[in-house]
């Protein structure tokens, strides 16, 4: 059911996006040459055995986004952030940690439109750093990622934005010898400093 | 706690245990009682014993026969990944099997058989008996050192020697000509059961001697020169020891007497380095079996609770079985307490930690308990 609800809302925000997009006309303005981003949201997983032991998902501490166009409105970026979240283990009710840290490299495309809104959407891949803690055992682990990524950026001064960004972090990874989806959907929202 | 048990210990002046099982009662006030059985496989007469194979595959479960069926002299074996007996092993040398130990290769698979003078050699590959030691008195507890050559045996006494619980020696078995070797070691009285050293430099037998309170004592053997260099004393009715893979500490259950009567609650821990007490954990009511996790983490030890109400321990009265949890690091009872069978009194921990193997002697039945805690990354190791 919940899944159902969050294709809803997420199917709802993509075509309201699409729309107002849609009725936009892009400025004549110059690309920038680098915008640096830094945000904060929350982390929705899939993986049923995450949940059982922490929930809806994760804290997105910080996300710092760091993009270079080299190509008007194309640009390459490389993107880090610091996910944590607290949760019980199954049978003795330890306290238990999870870290994770994806670090992606990406492809953006930029569009500005006349009334100041950006949209932009990327692409890329990368790895995940997972650290999961608790008093039955300390576990580290590195895997691939993916992620596809849309934004909103909106100015409030000449070189500063208030950003919002969809990002869902996909595939799922073989852990021994069953599958776990180690992505999510990322939801955030910050402050984007662009030159 | 019962009043007669209260008065037992207020009129010994033992404030201080008084006052600690009254913290204790108010811990069990908060304890979470949890039924986690799997499965629940029924086996022979009053299961004892129980060894997993070094493999993983099958548990071995000697089943005592206290009730002295035709035919209940047995053995069954458990293919674990199924949770059924595969087979029962009968065999004209078993009397009243009470422990089976397994050599590290996992070819041979050895059954105290308590009620004579003799340790049965099941072939594990055919799972039949292709041979038998004898020279015992009532053996009901084998370790084997850590090169497979050599096995201590303990002799709690039986009808055929010197009567049950009288015996106070331990003997020497050579595992490749399967003979005894020298003098048998003069113990304390009763050794009930023993555990080896990782380094199998020792070999510490528990005495249950009266089984009343702290005159159970720990014989300490070197096994360099087989002789007996320590003793260690205050236990109450020690029924199982375990000692650590890293060979610094021992966990003795403290059942309490065999009468029932005082009943034992605790679980004394060992400094092997010290060879003292060094700490008194409380548990449920006659505490029995003892593993530990693979990861040296946990000690699992199983609650008896059981009475013999009439004379000559003809009336057993069962009451509920349970396991209790025991964090090594803290020496600390968890506040989850698993449910088992009648009369939980050994447990067995599978090799990847997931399952318990608790042998419930009344119950005549093997529970399952899945102990496995999942984090989220653990879930698939």
């Amino acid at each position: 059911m919940k899944k159902i609800i969050w294709f809803f809302i997420c199917s709802y925000l993509s075509i309201s996006s699409m729309k107002v997009i849609a009725h936009q006309k892009l400025a004549d303005v110059e690309s920038p040459r680098f915008s640096s981003a830094f945000s904060a949201g929350y982390v929705f997983k899939n993986d049923c055995r995450f949940k059982d032991v922490y929930g809806l998902g994760m804290v997105n501490i910080i996300t710092g986004d760091f993009v270079y166009y080299p190509w008007d409105f194309w640009g390459i970026g490389v993107k880090t952030s610091y996910w944590r979240a607290k949760g019980r283990t199954t049978f003795l009710n330890f306290c238990t940690k999870l870290e994770e840290i994806p670090l992606t490299f990406t492809v953006r495309r930029l569009l500005i439109f006349k009334n100041n809104l950006e949209f932009y959407a990327s692409l890329g891949g990368g790895i995940i750093w997972m650290r999961e803690k608790s008093q039955l055992e300390k576990i580290k682990m590195l895997k691939g990622i993916g992620e596809v990524e849309l934004g909103l950026n909106y100015p409030i001064c000449n070189h500063l934005k208030i950003t919002t960004a969809f990002r869902y972090l996909f595939p799922r990874q073989f852990l021994g010898n069953t599958k776990i989806d180690v992505g999510g959907l990322d939801l955030r929202a910050g402050f984007e400093l662009a030159f | 706690m019962n009043e007669s048990y209260k008065l037992m210990f207020l009129k010994s002046n033992c404030l201080y245990f008084a006052i600690i099982l009254t913290f204790c009662n108010s811990l069990y006030i908060s304890a979470v009682v949890i039924n986690r059985i799997i499965a629940s496989i029924g086996v022979g007469d009053t299961p004892s014993g129980i060894a997993i194979t070094p493999n993983g595959r099958f548990a071995y479960i000697a089943n005592s026969n206290n009730d002295g069926l035709v035919n209940g002299n047995t053995v069954s074996v458990i293919d674990i990944e199924t949770n059924k007996v595969i087979k029962t092993i009968s065999d004209s040398s078993f009397d009243q099997p009470y422990t089976v130990t397994i050599n590290a290769s996992g070819t041979k698979a050895y059954v105290t058989n308590s009620n004579s003078t003799t340790i049965s050699i099941i072939d594990i590959k055919t799972n039949s008996v292709i041979g038998v030691i004898t020279g015992f008195d009532g053996p009901s507890g084998m370790v084997i050192t850590p090169d497979g050559n050599t096995a201590y045996v303990n002799n709690y006494g039986s009808p055929a020697g010197v009567g049950s619980a009288n015996a106070t020696t331990v003997r020497v078995v050579n595992l490749v000509t399967n003979l005894i070797i020298g003098p048998a070691i003069t113990v304390g009285l009763a050794p009930a059961s023993l555990d080896i050293t990782p380094n199998g430099s020792y070999v510490y037998v528990i005495n249950y001697v009266d089984g009343n309170v702290g005159t159970g004592t720990i014989s300490i053997i070197k096994t360099a020169s087989n002789t007996v260099v320590g003793t260690i004393t205050g236990l109450f009715g020690p029924y199982s020891i375990k000692i650590t893979s890293d060979g610094l500490y021992a966990y003795i259950t403290n059942f309490g007497s065999n009468d029932f009567s005082p009943v034992g609650r605790t679980v004394s821990v060992v400094d092997l380095h010290e060879n003292s007490i060094v700490d008194t954990i409380f548990v449920g009511i006659q505490p029995s079996g003892i593993a530990f996790s693979p990861n040296g983490r946990f000690a699992y030890v199983t609650n008896y609770n059981t009475l013999y109400l009439g004379a000559g321990f003809t009336d057993l009265t069962p009451g509920q079985g349970t396991v209790n949890i025991i964090d090594m690091c803290t020496n600390k009872v968890l506040c989850q307490e698993l449910l088992t069978g009648s009369s939980p009194a050994v447990i067995a921990i599978s090799l990847d930690g997931r399952y318990a193997y608790v042998v419930n002697y009344s119950a005549n039945s093997v529970s399952v308990i899945d102990i496995y805690d999942k984090m989220w990354l653990n879930v698939c190791k």
